[in-house]
């Protein structure tokens, strides 16, 4: 039976305090300590990439049938992970996306769901809304495996006059159980009203507000604080329209839980603000250098997978991929998949006047950046790339770094993305 | 070369016909015993985007607005090499036998257009899809450059900033160039970076300017001066766009092999040069093409910027024109405005920042990174 052998979250660079945010805003709703938030060039693709590969670890991206995503650019997640072979579905929501992964398609499967803030910088929702991704990887014999669940549904009520706490009666009357299950949850406050359970853990008081996502994160966390005796959990979702309830049971060993980096960058809530792409003034892709979206998917596999390529006939590496070896003008290559981790060779800071066009309203919001040549010195190639996560001092020639995926700019209305290197 | 002329680059109110007009009149004017305009055989002028504009045909329109319509013509594009290599296309010309009087143009407009604009079209000849998408265009790029120059050879700001103000000192002196001032080390050092280490005075100005060169043969030369200067040795060279793609990032292989070539054909060794006209779009170029022209070792170039030896009276005279850092970078005239200084000081006719006893010149001229370079050599006629 299918079940969930391995789960994994990201979270993104940035954390505001709630403080800072009451301080700014004059409100912050009560039982938010922290609120995390995408950096400039991170997105719900971004999170659920890094989430993804850590979710499959050492499993080959190329082993899986089916990719359930939500939130998530799904055709550039399935090109990081190599997921050549996969059916690659985008769903919605983040409890039945989870669902339809146990119950619905062929394993080895991955269910990734990815929030970012929804509403308009300013708006007053958008002070709690916070980033973040969990991936599933779902196996024939995965130790986590779906019991039971139960659904209700019913139409929207366009005056909000409705009980609202009625989908969530309806569907957990459905539910049935062994009485003597021990629940521990992770889910809506709602349930607690009508089933006199707690949730184990609130993530938003770490997190912020996840929408779709918190569940999920609910009950990542809960895991990780340990199962209880026998094994039970339920996670659910409601909203004054839904409820969907899953019970899980995790049968046997080996379940993989992987959490986010602790790393976060501290950050001011008009930093977060300018971080979140939407204040930019000046025209990052109207005067910027144009690559052709033919040019640039050829290369996709190199941006998002470090793919070199390696001369058929004198075994040169040669990255980025070019047309010709220029050791041999061989033209036969092999696909090589250079290691994640690089050493920087030079670096540079970016200062004001030194961006190219197309990242001056980039600039202009977050300030100076780090670009730097890096280097695999077995394999005898380097790259230029942006270097992320570093203040002012930057890193030194000779450190080691770790490629992440990122955007990179947007040209025509299309996210650009591809490797950037960082701390490891 | 029987004539040679420049306008004053710069911000520069006029449209590009005018200025290659200019330039073109003023080269004629330059010719000692007077040269018929109808001599021209035929025309190569370099430009790397005329000013954001005239993408197309635009040797046939220059030539035209210069008053010279109906001679074959040609626009010679390697970006910032644009007319070091239209000169040498000439020169080949000649030599060939297949033309006897030559006209060597250059062009750029780069002030009439937004900061964004122009940083567009520079950036756009270095490594596009790699090198610029990851966030570095030329300062970018050369300041990686001089960070493995400071990590292999111990190289310091204050080497990069002496650069600066020798090449201002010199420039203050010139009439054709933009930046007519001196400037201090302090404020070399203290001005705001652009991409560390490269702070503003350790980069060139992209500017206007056109300059022209007419050339004839040794049969024809005399024709138009008792004192032609002779082009003796011509090198070019390409090299991989991108400075991932090198092996080493504190040396232009193509200027090494361009330099070989024309020090070779010209019968010199870099110890003979009085004077060189190198392409210091940063500081940190300069620095490397003093070493790679062989004018100090490799990894020297800091202490022979630091020392002085580039100055006017000491080595070899580099950059007296004040180089692009002082006299402006019009990115497609800058390659011919080298050679107008050679003309000049060979001639003597220098002013203030006159290399006494002149007798045998260089000019290094590279487009991008260093992925062209084109260097010629000349001696007093």
């Amino acid at each position: 039976m299918n079940g969930i052998s391995s789960i994994a979250l990201a979270r993104p660079s940035l954390v505001v305090g709630a403080k800072e945010i009451a301080e700014a805003w004059g409100r912050m709703p009560r039982g938010i300590e922290h609120v995390r938030v995408p950096a400039w060039d991170e997105d719900g693709t971004t999170l659920a990439i890094d989430a993804a590969k850590e979710a499959l670890g050492r499993e080959s991206g190329s082993a899986l049938r089916v990719i359930l995503a939500s939130g998530v650019d799904a055709a550039i997640l399935a090109e990081a992970l190599g997921a050549h072979h996969a059916r690659v579905l985008s769903v919605a929501g983040g409890i039945e996306a989870l669902e339809a992964a146990l119950r619905l398609v062929d394993a080895p499967a991955l269910c990734v769901v990815s929030v970012v803030p929804a509403s308009a910088p300013g708006s007053d929702a958008r002070i709690e809304e916070a980033a973040g991704a969990a991936a599933f990887l779902v196996t024939a014999d995965g130790p986590l495996q779906l019991i039971t669940s139960s659904t209700y549904v019913r139409a929207a009520s366009p005056r909000g006059e409705l009980d609202a706490d009625e989908p969530t009666r309806l569907a957990s009357e459905r539910f049935v159980l062994p009485a003597d299950a021990p629940l521990f949850v992770a889910g809506p406050a709602a349930l607690a009203r009508v089933k006199s359970v707690r949730p184990a853990v609130d993530a938003r008081k770490e997190w912020g507000a996840l929408g779709v996502l918190a569940p999920l994160v609910q009950l990542f966390e809960s895991l990780r604080q340990g199962a209880p005796k026998g094994g039970w959990c339920v996670v659910g979702d409601a909203s004054a329209e839904r409820a969907t309830f899953l019970a899980l049971k995790v049968e046997g060993a080996g379940l993989v839980l992987t959490p986010p980096p602790e790393r976060a960058r501290r950050v001011s809530p008009t930093r977060a603000l300018a971080e979140s792409r939407e204040l930019s003034q000046e025209p990052d892709s109207t005067m910027g250098a144009y690559v052709p979206a033919g040019t640039w998917v050829e290369d996709l596999p190199a941006r998002l997978r470090l793919v070199a390529q390696q001369c058929e006939s004198c075994r040169r590496v040669m990255y980025p991929p070019r047309a010709t070896c220029p050791d041999c003008r061989g033209r036969a290559f092999a696909g090589l998949t250079l290691p994640p981790t690089a050493i920087v060779y030079a670096a540079t800071r970016i200062g004001r006047g030194g961006a190219p066009s197309e990242f001056a309203g980039e600039q202009t919001q977050t300030g100076a950046f780090w670009v730097g040549v890096v280097e695999w010195p077995e394999q005898r190639v380097r790259v230029t790339t942006r270097l992320i996560g570093y203040d002012e001092h930057g890193p030194n020639i000779g450190d080691p770094v770790r490629a992440v995926v990122r955007r990179l700019f947007e040209q025509e209305g299309a996210v650009r993305y591809g490797v950037k290197f960082g701390p490891v | 070369m029987v004539g040679a002329s420049m306008t004053r680059f710069g911000v520069r109110p006029e449209s590009p016909k005018r200025l290659f007009a200019e330039a073109t009149a003023d080269a004629f004017a330059s010719v000692e015993k007077s040269m018929d305009a109808r001599d021209v055989q035929e025309a190569w002028v370099g430009s790397m985007a005329f000013g954001g504009w005239q993408f197309g045909n635009t040797a046939a329109y220059l030539i035209e607005q210069a008053g010279l319509p109906g001679i074959p013509a040609q626009r010679v594009e390697n970006a910032c090499a644009s007319s070091g290599f239209a000169l040498r296309d000439a020169v080949l010309a000649i030599r060939s036998g297949a033309c006897d009087v030559a006209l060597v143009g250059g062009l750029e407009k780069m002030n009439d257009i937004s900061g964004l604009h122009k940083r567009y079209w520079l950036g756009v000849s270095g490594d596009t899809a790699w090198e610029r998408m990851a966030g570095a265009t030329f300062p970018g790029v050369y300041a990686m450059m001089a960070s493995r120059h400071m990590h292999e050879f111990r190289t310091q700001a204050l080497d990069l900033a002496s650069v600066a103000v020798k090449n201002h000192a010199n420039g203050a002196k010139n009439p054709h160039a933009q930046f007519q001032r001196a400037i201090t080390l302090e404020k070399a050092l203290a001005s705001p970076m652009v991409a560390s280490p490269l702070t503003m005075f350790d980069c060139c100005s992209t500017t206007d300017g056109a300059a022209v060169l007419l050339l004839a043969s040794e049969g024809h030369a005399r024709k138009y001066t008792d004192t032609p200067i002779w082009v003796d040795g011509s090198g070019a060279a390409t090299d991989m766009l991108a400075v991932h793609d090198r092996p080493s990032m504190t040396t232009l292989p193509a200027t090494v092999k361009a330099a070989g070539v024309a020090y070779a054909e010209a019968g010199v060794s870099a110890t003979d040069i009085d004077l060189a006209e190198v392409h210091d779009c940063f500081t940190i170029a300069e620095v490397l093409a003093t070493e790679d022209l062989g004018f100090c070792g490799k990894g020297e170039g800091g202490a022979f910027a630091r020392e002085g030896r580039g100055a006017i009276g000491r080595d070899v005279a580099v950059n007296s024109s004040g180089g692009l850092k002082a006299k402006g970078h019009p990115l497609g005239a800058t390659g011919a405005g080298q050679a107008v200084e050679v003309f000049e000081q060979l001639h003597g006719k220098a002013g203030g920042r006159q290399v006494s006893g002149a007798e045998v010149a260089l000019t290094h001229n590279v487009g991008g990174s260093g992925a062209t370079c084109a260097v010629h050599v000349y001696r007093r006629g």
